[in-house]
């Protein structure tokens, strides 16, 4: 066999070679001319196939009670939505998907029969619905996961902490005030997809998290909050009322612990609850405050000097006339000193202490004590009252003001108030939110007792505290509100409802009690206002002993010792509890 | 005479030859490197695609568990309710608040 000559190996070899690099020499300027030359339209093209523009709707951050206990919290569930260019059989569709979703065989098939290449059929559903609907597998219909708001207390604190709506908005309470911090950040996220369409990890996000919001830890306390809200309805329930609001803060700080009205609604389930139900009483119901507006008086004539607590004002026998009407007490008395006036609560005598005080002192004190102007807490829609400037104010309105006719204010302005008496003379500004949280639980905001003016004198504020013990004990107006074992310093309030802007209606009252526990060193100012009870209307008789149910329940809560309770050493106690009180465990009997 | 050219020749021949293979084995070697840079290439594409794809199951698992962890803590909060544990406490267990002498304040 012939062998090959060297020069046609060399000449094969050499036209391979030619060959291949010819093509590699194609292949690179190929390469060069697709990566290089026509990269950015080309880079568009596939960009356009492969990556997608997702819309990455944040999870609203979470809203706590003062103790880390949830109010609000976001959990992902699952919403339906159908491509209707790509269902074949709209009818059919409609027809098995109708059983499954609370929407019509009709309204199905028009939303599947749709002209648009994207539409809903049902948002935020449970487990149960998606299973079967998912079992169905009809073309075209498609799942996606979605943020929905849960409040696992329900009724709890439902004002304070607000709702918000299925696209994951505030739009009441916290949830409306503090919207922007809870809310998070909405982006658009592009997200790639091979050539399954299956979706991969966005390379410019790590985590969606990294857009959740803020929480928000309020001031409230779940327990004190629930007594409230407890007594506060037994309280309505009892007297037959159209409504009520209670709440308790601390004095020390305006820290609000409890925002309570009646009636309450479900946050959980907005489709059955009424719209007057979602008015946060507490802050927007502006009312006469009666009664328990001479503690203002007093406060402010005890600032100026202008009476003593010994003083004595003769009080006509129940009945005055003051320019051409009559002023009444609910008792008739003769004398009575300025203590006595406070704890009978008489009208004529503080009509004349008022007159002796002068409209301009009374005006300027009652401005100061923040009557007249919102409390600014956080929540919207918060109503300042009615004060008339005291330039058209008569001898006769000067008398009604200081029994608290003629004036409104909101029940958290009269709390406010109060706490500034029981503080020792501060106005402290009321706040519900306590900490902002990042979306690592880390403290970024932190909120601290404000105070607005310094009213009246420690010393002022003492003898207006000695005066408020009085009301309440034996004989005195808010004898109903006194508890076992803790001095209560409080006033009631029973005032007539304004009748459309004219007059005062004869049947409809709002009975309030207003104090603050202990007396001696003030840990809650409680406020309970009872609008149109049936029967009996005094702040005193339904009021008052709501008053003492949430301020007993909450002092005990607190463990604040009562002056007669016994404090025993630790040892000694078990001995006696387990005498006593506790089953005996099975070791300890061997 | 005859003999030294032959063999100059033939030097000459294989010195070419050795040029030729020289060429080809250099060619060959930048073919090898560049088909291996390719290769490697293609390789690194193809890792960072599957870990892409391991980092989004990573993912979905550990959204997973967070969705379960919120959705336990939801559970956990609506057990908590003061209204059920109320209801619990005082319909099926029987219990009442304590009355006054039965509370005990430890020091």
């Amino acid at each position: 066999m012939k062998k090959p000559s060297d020069k046609w190996i060399r000449f094969r070899i050499s036209t391979i070679l030619v060959f291949f690099c010819l093509v590699s020499f194609i292949i690179a300027g190929r390469a060069f001319q697709l990566q290089v030359l026509k990269r950015d339209q080309l880079c568009k093209l596939a960009e356009r196939q492969y990556k997608k523009n997702i819309p990455l709707v944040p999870k609203r951050g979470t809203i706590y009670t003062r103790g880390y206990e949830e109010l609000a919290v976001t959990v992902e569930v699952d919403s339906i939505y159908a491509e209707p260019d790509s269902i074949e059989t709209p009818k059919l569709a409609a027809k098995r998907l109708a059983s499954l979703l609370p929407l019509s065989r009709k309204e199905l098939e028009d939303n599947l029969s749709s002209s648009k290449s994207f539409v809903w059929l049902a948002r935020k559903v449970t487990p149960s619905t998606i299973e079967r609907v998912k079992s169905l597998n009809i073309r075209g219909i498609g799942f996606v996961k979605e943020n929905r708001r849960f409040y696992p207390n329900g009724e709890l604190a439902s004002h304070a902490v607000g709702f918000s709506g299925i696209d994951g908005t505030g739009l009441g309470g916290i949830e409306l005030a503090h919207d922007a911090q809870i809310k998070g950040k909405t982006e658009l996220v592009r997200a790639e997809r091979d050539a399954f369409g299956k979706r991969t990890l966005p390379r410019d996000l790590g985590f969606e998290d990294s857009l959740a919001g803020n929480s928000v830890v309020l001031t409230i306390d779940k327990t004190i909050q629930y007594t409230a809200e407890k007594e506060l309805a037994e309280a309505v329930r009892k007297s037959g009322a159209k409504g009520g609001t209670a709440i308790v803060m601390d004095p020390k700080s305006g820290e609000v612990l409890a925002m309570a009205n009646y009636p309450q609604f479900n946050p959980n389930d907005l489709s059955s609850t009424y719209q007057a139900a979602l008015k946060n009483r507490a802050i927007v119901d502006t009312y006469e405050p009666g009664s328990t507006f001479k503690v203002f008086l007093l406060a402010a004539a005890l600032e100026e000097g202008v009476v003593k607590p010994g003083d004595k004002f003769y009080c006509e026998n129940g009945s005055m006339e003051l320019a051409g009407k009559v002023i009444h007490d609910t008792h008739k008395h003769g004398t009575l000193t300025v203590r006595e006036i406070m704890k009978f609560s008489s009208n004529i005598g503080s009509a004349k202490i008022a007159a002796k005080l002068g409209k301009e002192r009374f005006y300027d004190y009652i401005t100061s004590f923040g009557f007249g102007s919102p409390t600014g807490i956080e929540l919207k829609g918060e109503g300042s009252g009615i004060l008339r400037s005291m330039k058209t104010w008569s001898k006769l309105e000067l008398a009604n003001v200081s029994f608290g006719q003629g004036v409104s204010a909101t029940p958290l302005q009269l709390t406010a108030a109060f706490s500034a008496i029981a503080n020792g003379g501060y106005l402290m500004k009321p706040y519900l939110v306590k900490d902002i949280l990042d979306r690592n639980g880390k403290v970024i905001k932190s909120n601290q007792p404000q105070i607005v003016k310094k009213v009246v004198s420690g010393e002022t504020a003492s003898k207006v505290t000695e005066m408020l013990r009085d009301a309440v004990a034996e004989g005195g107006t808010g004898s109903g509100a006194a508890l076992n074992g803790y001095d209560v310093a409080g006033k009631t309030g029973t005032a007539q409802k304004v009748s459309g802007g004219r007059g005062y209606t004869e049947n409809k009252h709002v009975a309030s009690f207003i104090g603050f526990v202990p007396a001696e060193s003030p840990e809650l100012v409680v406020l309970v206002a009872i609008d149109e009870p049936e029967g009996i209307q005094y702040g005193g008789i339904v009021a008052a002993p709501a008053f003492k149910a949430i301020a007993e329940t909450s002092l005990r809560y607190l463990n604040s010792p009562k002056k007669n309770d016994v404090e025993i050493p630790v040892g000694a106690a078990m001995k006696v509890a387990k005498a006593d009180h506790l089953p005996q465990r099975r070791g300890d009997a061997e | 005479m005859a003999h030294a050219a032959s063999t100059s020749i033939g030097r000459a021949r294989a010195s070419e030859a050795n040029r030729g293979d020289g060429l080809v084995s250099a060619v060959l070697s930048v073919l090898v490197i560049v088909i291996s840079v390719l290769l490697f290439y293609t390789w690194s594409r193809v890792q960072v695609v599957r870990i892409g794809y391991e980092i989004f199951n990573a993912n979905s698992e550990m959204r997973k568990l967070d969705q379960e962890n919120k959705e336990l803590i939801l559970e956990i909060a609506t057990l908590k309710s003061p209204k059920r544990i109320e209801r619990i406490a005082r319909e099926e267990l029987k219990l009442l608040p304590p009355k006054e002498e039965q509370i005990i304040i430890l020091r």
